[in-house]
């Protein structure tokens, strides 16, 4: 349909010619809002008629009175912005998972932490290097410490990066980052649906990365036992057995039918 | 009257009263009920509708009884709890203003 219009069609059937090519491209939103114009105008028109217009004037009246076609369609790309509302979501997710890697990292570096001392003596207990104990010169000398500090210093905190990673300030800020995306969730337009993605996505999402992550770092945990390499090992568990944790949790988790109250889509 | 930004809080509020109408009512009542003070295109109530509803305020529904096919809307539980919490809100923003202003002068304005 074009705006040249029909010859002896009425205002109204102009109107709706008009508004179905501003609507091209607007998908089912566009298709409901046809539908819903036609409708109402020729409520309105009927409404007119029955205070005593002539048809013509009738439909002009529910026509100028409905607006331009133009402001009309612009809204609705606005409020129906597929783009929009992907980027919305993705950036949700990506919040979600930046917040959850974060503190998760950090975790991981503060439990290894705590367990690299027990970890450290259990390995000077099962010291399985025969003619020269851990402790022992060669490989070690009473003058540069107590025997099992010194070792402890070569554990490896985290997988992949040195000992000197700022983990606890990653992992505040993951959590940080979390517990504001859930606050902001329930208060505000970030928990309304065009900015909530599907909670199939999120769980594959969260489910699959961090159980890639999980299981690949617990394999190399125990590689690196087998081949008596275990400085990394400890590490390796406690950020895989996290990880698996995390991605059991997403894939398992199931929102409660909460409240969302807040105000619509600006 | 410019009521852009209150869109929300109007619409709630008709449906809120009006329980599940199709649109044109909802414009019908927000018309009367304003004595035409609003000065808005009508057609802009359909997408203000449709974000409502996008939000989880709104629920709608086809309604093929009609001898025309017509879309009825009604409000959530969510919807319900908003539009209070709006009406609060609004109220507050009224008391405060008039505050400053001063009340409304008996008789004509100010």
């Amino acid at each position: 349909m074009t705006d040249g219009g029909q010859r002896g069609a009425g205002p109204l059937e102009l109107y709706l010619d008009q508004m179905f090519d501003r609507l091209a491209g607007t998908g089912a939103a566009g298709r409901r809002m046809l539908t819903e114009a036609e409708e109402h105008l020729h409520e309105a028109a009927a409404e007119g008629r029955a205070r005593g217009l002539d048809p013509e004037t009738a439909e002009q009246e529910a026509v100028d009175r409905f607006g331009e076609a133009d402001t009309i369609a612009y809204r609705l790309r606005i409020d129906n912005s597929v783009t929009r509302i992907a980027l919305r979501r993705v950036t949700l997710v990506a919040w979600a998972v930046a917040g959850a890697a974060m503190a998760w990292f950090g975790l991981s570096g503060g439990l290894t932490y705590l367990l690299s001392e027990p970890w450290t003596k259990l390995l000077i207990a099962t010291d399985r290097f025969g003619a020269h104990p851990m402790c022992e010169p060669p490989w070690f000398t009473p003058d540069i410490g107590p025997c099992a500090g010194v070792y402890r210093m070569d554990v490896s905190l985290l997988p992949g990066v040195d000992n000197g990673f700022p983990y606890a300030v990653t992992g505040a800020i993951g959590a940080v980052l979390t517990i504001a995306l859930l606050i902001l969730r329930r208060t505000t337009v970030l928990g309304t649906p065009s900015w909530t993605p599907s909670r199939r996505v999120v769980r594959l999402v969260l489910g699959l990365s961090f159980g890639l992550i999980g299981v690949g770092l617990v394999v190399e945990a125990i590689d690196g036992i087998f081949k008596d390499v275990q400085y990394y090992v400890l590490a390796d568990f406690v950020a895989g057995l996290l990880a698996i944790i995390v991605a059991a949790v997403a894939l398992g988790w199931r929102s409660p039918p909460g409240r969302r109250h807040f105000d619509a889509v600006r | 009257m410019d009521i852009r930004g209150h869109i929300d809080l109007l619409l709630l509020s008709v449906l809120h009263d009006r329980g599940a109408v199709h649109g044109y009512a909802v414009i019908t009542a927000l018309r009367d009920r304003s004595k035409g003070a609003f000065d808005l295109p009508e057609g802009t109530i359909y997408p203000a509708l449709q974000r409502l509803e996008r939000a989880g305020l709104v629920g709608s529904r086809w309604d093929d009884s009609a001898p025309r096919r017509r879309r009825v809307y009604e409000l959530t539980e969510d919807g319900r709890r908003a539009c209070a919490d709006k009406k609060t809100e609004w109220r507050g923003f009224v008391v405060s203003v008039q505050a400053v202003i001063g009340p409304m002068a008996v008789g004509g304005p100010a």
